[in-house]
């Protein structure tokens, strides 16, 4: 089982990226083997579902930063190993943190990945802004290719850090 | 030479907050505040709004009890509907509070304050967070997360999601429950009794290890409010606005629709949270304070109503009564949500029982038939009003949202205030000292998103500033 998840606040605009990404993979990619998540944000139970019998991989979808290096509409994919930076234990938490949950309190954690979209404008709306809309293809593609990978379909071709558009 | 600590944020609560303590010449403390430094406006931007929006809107108040402020806004429109909802619609919005109590009880005791209480106040900081539970107590932290799956789950199981749904609406709910949703939260009930059990099982350990430091976290007389049904049970959807006092004893109990009349709201220019007060005691040293939420609940109330809850609570007042007859110490709420969590099953197992609950008929049909409409629940931390006034086309001229965490302030206040008290000598502090006094705010799970959304993922500062503005000592949290 491969644990698709998007997250993020839909009516926060470029914030709604992780499920709006979602949405088209889940459609795209539909497979037994594919199971859809859709959070406002990480919590602490989503542990369980990653360290349950027979899920392999998990994708997880987000709206991520822009920067000088990643303007707005940015694709990045990286690997995510477990990591915990001391913080505590709250109503939200990273990937990292999710898998050493896992990992910690049921002795097992999947291959995982973080798919991102560099957002322009996290304000109050429901629509993605123009260039985060323009970052879904290649987002859609990177899901695609991961999920090709994870069935063992082509060879393990996972970055560990991002890809660009264009 | 008087001093200033500045607790700047206060972290594992929801939301965003400050704590500073005053010291006068001699180091003793002169004062303490709680502020919380967020403002969100509610009040103001949902006028002009339909009521029929009012549930889904206030519900993203809160991501942790956006199922009580659906509840409670819905409740303001039956009111204004002027009509009674299907028994079914009744049943599921009661199953729904239920398991969102659930879920934040959950998170507030074997999360947020986990750490405190199972490895110590003073113990190592860098460790007193989620890799010292998973390392020391991994059990506590597995349940913990079971737990607040199973409220999750049936409330996404009865309101399709878990976070902010938009299901509940004026005149009941917008969808009847499928049977075999019914059957899949049965199946949830189970490990949620042997959860909450082993979790009792744990308060000798945590009091043993906290006997020291439990007299000074809140312990002082106060009032109590909170819903209690006709016959005075413990109730979280409708019934009676019951004050009692540390004695035990009922000085107020009347419709909740007329809160207004015995509960005012006065603003400090040092916080954007309202210090809700008892009017009739507005003039008294404590300024009218009252506390809400599981420890009023369990003092208010005459008896829980369900066989395992009522045994605890008889124990719960054996043990935890104080000198003035009520459990009057905020550290008791620890205890108390236990408790509320245990009740909240066994309700939930009645509900689940009654042959009305599959019922199709969820919503009563009406239009605006008054101008005005009272809304109450119970949410996790305590009583919720919502009120609201709208003309002839359901739209909100005015609101008012009493919200449980404002209700808790003035007695947050006092808490900080009696633990500085207590530890902080000569001024002299300490990081172990000034997670007691965050502890005190924990106590209560204040959730600021609700009183004014965000996790308080941020460095602890504390501060020690003379009068004039010159840092004269701090301490800094990773």
């Amino acid at each position: 089982m491969i644990l698709l998840i998007g997250y993020g606040n839909r009516l926060r605009r470029d914030d709604g990226l992780g499920p709006a990404l979602l949405d088209l993979a889940g459609a795209r990619f539909a497979a037994p083997d594919l199971c859809t998540f859709e959070l406002q944000q990480l919590v602490p139970e989503l542990a369980a579902e990653l360290a349950a019998p027979g899920v392999t991989a998990a994708l997880f979808l987000d709206a991520g930063p822009a920067d000088a290096a990643s303007p707005p509409g940015t694709v990045t994919v990286s690997q995510l190993l477990p990591r915990v930076d001391g913080s505590p234990l709250g109503h939200q938490l990273a990937p990292e943190e999710l898998l050493t949950v896992a990992r910690a309190l049921y002795g097992a954690t999947p291959a995982a990945w973080l798919v991102t979209v560099a957002g322009a404008d996290f304000g109050y709306g429901g629509e993605l802004s123009a260039a985060v809309r323009s970052g879904l293809d290649e987002a859609l593609a990177v899901v695609g290719t991961l999920l090709t990978t994870i069935r063992g379909e082509a060879p393990a071709t996972a970055r560990s850090a991002g890809s660009r558009p264009g | 030479m008087s001093q200033t600590i500045t607790i700047d944020p206060v972290t594992r609560i929801e939301g965003h907050a400050t704590i500073t303590i005053r010291l006068d010449d001699a180091g003793e403390v002169a004062d303490a505040r709680f502020h919380v430094t967020e403002f969100r406006g509610f009040e103001q931007f949902c006028i002009g709004r339909s009521i029929w929006e009012m549930p889904g809107l206030t519900a993203r108040i809160c991501g942790i009890c956006p199922v009580s402020h659906s509840i409670a806004a819905a409740r303001a429109g039956d009111a204004i509907l002027g009509v009674r909802i299907p028994p079914a619609a009744a049943l599921l919005r009661r199953l729904a509070n239920h398991a969102s109590l659930i879920q934040s009880h959950a998170l507030s005791f074997f999360h947020l304050s986990a750490a405190d209480l199972l490895l110590g106040m003073e113990s190592d900081p860098a460790r007193r967070n989620l890799v010292g539970l998973l390392e020391s107590r991994p059990d506590v932290a597995r349940n913990g997360i079971r737990l607040r799956q199973i409220g999750q789950r049936i409330v996404t199981l009865v309101a399709g999601q878990s976070v902010h749904p938009s299901w509940t609406a004026p005149g009941g709910v917008r969808v009847p429950l499928a049977p075999a949703r019914r059957d899949e939260i049965a199946a949830l009930l189970p490990d949620g009794f042997a959860i909450v059990r082993a979790g009792l099982a744990l308060l000798d350990e945590i009091y043993q290890r906290h006997a020291a430091e439990i007299g000074a976290c809140g312990d002082f007389p106060s009032l109590f409010a909170g819903l209690v049904a006709a016959d005075g049970g413990l109730e979280y959807y409708d019934g009676l606005f019951r004050f009692t006092d540390s004695h035990g004893v009922i000085v107020e109990e009347i419709p909740p629709e007329h809160y207004d009349l015995v509960v005012g709201e006065r603003a400090e220019s040092w916080s954007y949270m309202q210090f809700p007060y008892f009017l009739a005691r507005a003039d008294s040293e404590d300024r009218g304070m009252y506390r809400v939420g599981p420890l009023a609940r369990l003092n208010i109330c005459d008896s829980a109503g369900t066989p395992e809850a009522d045994r605890e609570l008889l124990a719960f007042r054996a043990q935890r009564s104080g000198e003035w007859g009520a459990v009057t110490g905020s550290f008791h709420y620890h205890h108390a949500r236990l408790i509320e969590i245990l009740h909240a099953l066994e309700r939930i197992r009645e509900i689940l029982d009654n042959p009305d609950l599959l019922d199709h008929h969820v919503r009563s049909e009406a239009g605006v038939n008054r101008p005005t409409g009272v809304g109450v629940c119970e949410a996790p931390r305590g009583i919720l009003f919502h009120d609201y006034e709208v003309d002839d086309n359901g739209i909100i001229q005015r609101l008012n949202l009493l919200i449980a965490t404002g209700q808790n302030n003035l007695a947050m206040n006092r808490t900080i205030r009696q633990l500085a008290g207590a530890f902080i000598k000569g001024g002299q502090f300490s990081e172990g000292i000034l997670n007691r006094i965050e502890h005190g705010i924990r106590a209560y799970d204040p959730c600021l998103s609700c009183a004014t959304h965000a996790y308080g993922r941020m460095p602890l500062r504390l501060q020690l500033l003379a009068p004039e503005g010159t840092l004269l000592d701090q301490l800094a949290r990773p």
